[in-house]
């Protein structure tokens, strides 16, 4: 079985110009996403899919495999259905771009899930919230799943409504998808709802359309970057952990203990 | 197609106490259903199921049908009770609290035939036309794939208009459609998590991954939950009836 993980990448949303090339102790945030995936053994090979020069060109001074895809696609799915286009596996993995805290232990959960039951077209993760005002907020979206940990819903509203219990965690859907190869090559031919529309979330497309999408719980701590606010987060953490790690390195030093993992060429 | 029409109706609403036989323009709301029933000539019984003798005399004044039934916490449930002693393919439920659904629009919940799995549960929903029930969390806000599966139903307004606001909002309304299997499999199962905290009849079969058709009756429909609701609705049928 051959699983690839991919990573879409755009240059930058209007709110946040060349986003994946911000500057992480002194690397690209893209260098620090592609760092967690290759930490994965499962995949035999790692992707960014661009539509822009610049992140290609990029890519390429990192030695990082990277694709350049159509500009046209309106999601980071469509993206990634191209590349199951051009790139023969079994089972695909989207990981986002603007996530480089994502840890590789949520990717292997995905992995292992599609693995351990053939009938799952496509899975994907959830964390429960536990700070109130990321409820309200619309942009980061809720899912509710039933009782065979399939999602009946993806929504910016707060869902479920508390009418009579209030024993009851409200989810956050991750950004890390697993894809079987059929069903993601489907996706571009699929119809585009009025949910989906409404919503403006990838996964609601085969939900529209009646195809299950798997979901279970896990814990993370990861950070999408959205804004530069975020960014200084994540700068923050990851500058915390080189330090930690140039320490133990200055302690340890016949143990050969690696700074930063060495980018591996797929 | 033997089908049976079943008007729940309890008595005792904690918010609303007796509250289908609140008056509206001189009559209790439940003849208001029982009537809309009988316009509808598909129907080979129509009953109301109750816990209330005080109901129950009343429907017995105005010359409709009654079945006695135990305490039950849902109004499915109240029709499982009653598919035990009545027998049909079809249980339409017509819940006690939609004065304003007509006939015409009562029958759209009604398969042709009934799938060869003998399984099948429909329940309406008709468009929002007032802003201000969308944010009202007493309307249920019902959210389907294309193929008319429910995917959701919220208290809480959805889908969310973030990346267009070309959605009409569908509002759920009390009028479903069973067979005996799927009544029978409501019973025998328990509630799930997300019927717990919203508290809607239909979730006991989309937590389980059972499909429930909802169809778009295209019709005026005020569930009364409160009073506030009551007001609207002598409104609208005391018009109506002038």
């Amino acid at each position: 079985m051959k699983i690839v993980g991919v990573i879409p990448s755009r240059y930058g949303s209007s709110r946040f110009p060349g986003k994946p090339l911000a500057d992480i102790c002194g690397k690209p945030m893209l260098w620090w996403v592609y760092n967690q995936a290759i930490k994965v053994n499962q995949f035999d090979e790692i992707y960014v899919a661009t539509d822009d020069e610049r992140i290609l060109s990029c890519c390429k001074e990192l030695e990082i495999p990277c694709l350049l895809t159509s500009r046209e696609h309106i999601n980071g799915t469509e993206r990634v259905a191209e590349v199951a286009e051009k790139i023969v596996a079994d089972i695909f993995i989207t990981m986002q771009g603007d996530e480089p805290l994502m840890e590789p232990f949520n990717i292997e959960k995905i992995i292992n899930l599609m693995i351990s039951d053939s009938d799952i077209q496509c899975a994907t993760l959830k964390t429960a919230y536990h700070d109130p005002v990321d409820v309200i907020n619309s942009t980061t979206p809720k899912v509710v799943s039933d009782l065979q940990g399939n999602v009946m819903l993806f929504t910016r509203s707060p869902v479920p409504y508390p009418k009579s219990s209030l024993n009851y965690k409200i989810f956050k859907p991750m950004g890390l998808y697993g894809f079987r190869k059929n069903a993601l090559l489907s996706y571009r031919g699929l119809k585009i709802g009025p949910v989906e529309k409404a919503e403006d979330i990838e996964l609601l497309r085969f939900i529209e359309n009646g195809i299950k999408v798997r979901i279970i719980e896990t814990e993370s701590k990861t950070i999408a970057v959205d804004t530069p606010k975020d960014l200084e987060k994540v700068r923050m953490i990851i500058s915390r952990g080189e330090r930690e790690r140039l320490k133990l390195n200055f302690t340890y030093a016949t143990a050969n203990y690696p700074i930063l993992n060495p980018a591996r060429c797929c | 197609m033997r089908i049976a029409c079943v008007i729940p109706a309890r008595g005792g609403s904690t918010r609303f106490p007796n509250k289908p036989l609140a008056d509206i323009c001189g009559k209790p709301m439940v003849q208001w259903v029982w009537e809309h029933c009988s316009e509808v000539t598909l129907f080979e019984r129509i009953l109301v199921a109750t816990d209330s003798d005080e109901i129950a005399s009343s429907v017995k004044k105005f010359g409709g049908e009654f079945i006695l039934t135990p305490k039950c916490e849902t109004a499915t449930e109240r029709l499982y009770q009653v598919s035990c002693s009545v027998e049909a393919d079809i249980y339409v439920m017509v819940n006690g609290d939609e004065p304003m659904i007509l006939g015409k629009d009562i029958v759209k919940c009604i398969p042709d035939e009934l799938p060869s799995d003998g399984f099948y549960v429909s329940n309406l929903m008709t468009k929002f036309k007032d802003p201000v029930q969308v944010v009202d969390p007493t309307n249920l806000k019902v959210v389907t794939n294309k193929n008319g599966e429910c995917l959701f139903i919220s208290r809480s307004p959805i889908p969310f208009p973030k990346g267009s606001m070309d959605f009409e909002y569908n509002k759920f309304v009390g009028v479903a459609a069973y067979s005996k299997k799927a009544l029978d499999f409501y019973h025998n199962t328990e509630k799930g998590e997300i019927e717990i905290i919203e508290e809607n009849d239909s979730f006991r079969f989309i937590e389980n991954g059972i499909k429930c058709i909802y169809i778009n009756a295209d019709c005026s429909s005020i569930s009364v939950d409160t009073p506030k609701d009551l007001d609207a609705v002598s409104k609208v049928l005391g018009r109506n009836s002038v």
